[in-house]
């Protein structure tokens, strides 16, 4: 069974293609990473895959449902590269309105708890644009996961995080069984969060598979930085 | 090279397209004036527009002590600040932009009755220069004052703006109004001595803005909203309608920065309140209904104006990564456009009061505005913000004023403004026409509400801008 399916999938912003006929499948409980460089499409296909985006051609759907239907928006957690929550909002009321419209329920207690594993209790009253970026980012995850959802679509979650907390939050996403798709461009975040890899570039699907499989690609004590730099320049000079 | 600087600034700032337009534009208000000199005495006409040019100028002037400071953008921080340029030269480029911002902003609130004025076309153009240069000085002396003193002038132009509209000469306001050179010639002098002051305080003035003296500590909110019970559509109502957010450049020790505020609705309301109980008492015992249409037709243009402000607002502190991704985009839309157009009629419902009460006390021509106040304004918000998605609509995430060109397809929505203005003026002279744009701006409201596909599309073309 797919948790993600994406099939064909081409995306126009006016003349430029950002994603060009691109296909995947995701299976329930996999996580992949979307790799690729600047402008290759990662933050679109996590848009189309969130619903918020229309594709120009192609399908795509979250566990069999539309990516705008009520049923997908139940099953999945979104969150954009350099998320901004409500800024007009203090932290709990952000993740109380946000769970209101989700419908969550045990909303308080749900509150609470996230506040808690995030470290926000301290800035809970706080206005969200008097916060740190650090403590901006530790709210837009945990309204990513305020209705525990079951399929993750994250961009670059571990940005503006300390260490400690790229840690805690490594610790939070492992242990929960969870379907994912993580943009990034660090190799260390694709391997502490995820098996598999997928890589876009100029809008094509570059190559899909396992990490192990991706290692096996390079020479011996390659660094896996360096294995993806090559699939990755190589596409550049071919074109 | 200080005239390349102001070249980069200004195309930072605007587009190349939207320029042209500006020009063209500027040239229509101008050459049919210069060809068909009017000499226009009606007094409904003058009447409205000295109370209009009065409200505007005083809007222009308080903005400018408030707000204070050059607008220096996110780029002009990392890229431009960091060039080997004299301060002083970026100062003289900040302040020429802004001085160009003024323009256009002048030239929108006047240039559409340059046809109907009686003063020469020339003497006009130059009392707008004038009048930019006036407000952009003003900002630059406004960010070597505290808040007492910035009130305290604001307070005294008012006065000052108020005493034209009793012809006494040598107001800010008469200039545009009479028909004297004197007064032109005393705005001229107002303007170049203020801009002498300000230009030898431009090279004092500080640009910097540092992230860390804006965080420096939290803001706490003393009361906290809850949503915990309420369901989804409860929730959008009690955020939405209960609340209402602005946001702009204000200015700190010298620097400016973008804010956002919120402001609650009953707390809010007691100020078009106030207004409105003032413009009751001015009409039914000071002015006694005279020149009540022109006082009416200039009322409702500020109105449509607060109106259209609010519009701006009501997409700029959305977050549709969180809204949309909870809820269908033609539920969150439909009820947030909904709410706001609720929140926009609580607003105006001082007004349409008053307006009721003089229509009763037998001002015939106040109902027209009691009923364009209820029955077109809060409609008509909910049009404007669908537009206003069409244009580059601002998000606001960071507090430092974002960097943003304005295109020519942001000015073409600004000047469709300008067909609300001539619906209100129209209402008020002819009772089909009235009814006629109630029909019509109800039924385009209730389209843009029910048509499930315009929210759909609105949520791409936002995302598609990276509003997300």
């Amino acid at each position: 069974m797919y948790c993600i399916e994406v099939q064909n999938v081409t995306k126009k912003y006016g003349k430029k293609v950002a994603l060009n006929s691109v296909s995947f499948n995701i299976a329930c409980g996999e996580r992949y990473a979307l790799l690729g460089p600047n402008g290759a499409g990662k933050s679109t296909t996590l848009k189309i895959l969130a619903g918020l985006l229309k594709p120009d051609e192609g399908k795509v759907s979250i566990f069999g449902y539309p990516p705008d239907s009520i049923e997908a928006r139940k099953l999945m957690g979104y969150l954009p590269e350099d998320a901004s929550p409500y800024r007009v909002l203090s932290v709990r009321e952000n993740l109380e309105y946000i769970g209101a419209l989700r419908g969550v329920e045990d909303l308080n207690e749900r509150v609470n708890f996230l506040i808690d594993i995030f470290e926000l209790k301290e800035f809970e009253k706080a206005r969200v644009s008097s916060i740190s970026r650090g403590n901006m980012q530790k709210l837009a995850l945990a309204l990513a996961l305020i209705h525990n959802p079951k399929i993750i679509l994250f961009d670059e979650p571990l940005n503006y995080l300390d260490i400690p907390m790229q840690e805690k939050v490594i610790n939070i996403l492992n242990s929960l069984n969870l379907t994912a798709l993580i943009s990034t461009h660090i190799m260390s975040v694709a391997l502490r969060l995820t098996k598999k890899v997928i890589m876009i570039s100029r809008g094509r699907i570059l190559w899909q598979g396992s990490i192990e499989e991706l290692r096996k690609m390079g020479e011996e004590h390659e660094q896996i930085e360096s294995i993806v730099a090559r699939i990755m320049s190589n596409d550049t000079k071919t074109n | 090279m200080i005239l390349k600087l102001i070249k980069f600034v200004i195309l930072t700032r605007f587009s190349k397209p939207y320029l042209i337009f500006l020009i063209i534009i500027a040239g229509l208000y101008i050459i049919p004036s210069a060809i068909s000199h009017s000499n226009t005495t009606d007094t409904g006409f003058m009447s409205f527009y000295k109370y209009y040019v009065f409200g505007t100028l005083t809007f222009l002037f308080i903005m400018s002590l408030l707000t204070g400071g050059l607008a220096v953008t996110e780029s002009d921080r990392q890229y431009l600040f960091t060039l080997p340029l004299s301060k002083k030269d970026l100062g003289i480029a900040l302040f020429f932009m802004q001085f160009l911002g003024f323009g256009i902003s002048v030239l929108f609130f006047y240039g559409v009755f340059f046809p109907l004025i009686s003063i020469p076309v020339y003497l006009l153009a130059i009392d707008l220069i004038m009048l930019s240069l006036f407000l952009t000085s003003l900002t630059i002396l406004a960010t070597f004052m505290d808040l007492k003193n910035r009130i305290a002038y604001a307070v005294i132009l008012s006065l000052f703006n108020f005493i034209g509209i009793f012809n006494i000469p040598l107001s800010p306001i008469t200039a545009f109004i009479g028909t004297h050179l004197y007064d032109s010639l005393f705005l001229i002098f107002l303007s170049i001595a203020l801009l002498t002051i300000s230009f030898s305080k431009l090279k004092n003035i500080e640009f910097e803005l540092t992230r860390t003296i804006l965080r420096s500590s939290s803001t706490y909110y003393k009361e906290i909203r809850s949503f915990v019970g309420l369901k989804p559509i409860s929730a959008i109502y009690r955020l939405h309608f209960n609340t209402l957010f602005f946001q702009g450049r204000i200015n700190i020790a010298g620097a400016s920065r973008y804010s956002s505020a919120r402001i609650r609705l009953t707390k809010l309301v007691i100020f078009p309140a106030i207004f409105a109980l003032i413009f009751l008492i001015v009409n039914v015992f000071l002015l006694k209904g005279k020149y009540i249409t022109g006082i009416e037709i200039g009322l409702n243009i500020i109105l449509a104006y607060i109106v259209f402000g609010l519009s701006f607002s009501t997409l700029s502190n959305e977050r549709l990564w969180l809204s949309i991704t909870s809820l269908p985009s033609h539920v969150y839309l439909r009820h947030l456009l909904l709410s706001k157009v609720l929140a926009i009629f609580v607003l105006l419902s001082p007004f349409i009061i008053a307006n009721l009460v003089m229509y009763l006390l037998g001002f015939e021509v106040a109902l027209v505005s009691a009923i364009a106040e209820f029955a077109i304004f809060p409609s008509i918000s909910a049009i404007y913000t669908y537009l206003y998605s069409f244009a580059t609509p601002i998000q606001i995430t960071d507090d430092i004023v974002p960097t943003m060109q304005f295109n020519l397809r942001q000015a073409i929505i600004v000047l469709l403004s300008y067909s609300v203005i001539a619906l209100v003026i129209g209402a008020f002279y002819l009772q089909y026409f009235l009814i006629a744009s109630i029909i019509v701006v109800n039924l385009a409201f209730a389209y843009i509400l029910l048509n499930k596909s315009i929210h759909r599309n609105l949520v791409n073309r936002l995302v598609e801008k990276n509003f997300v």
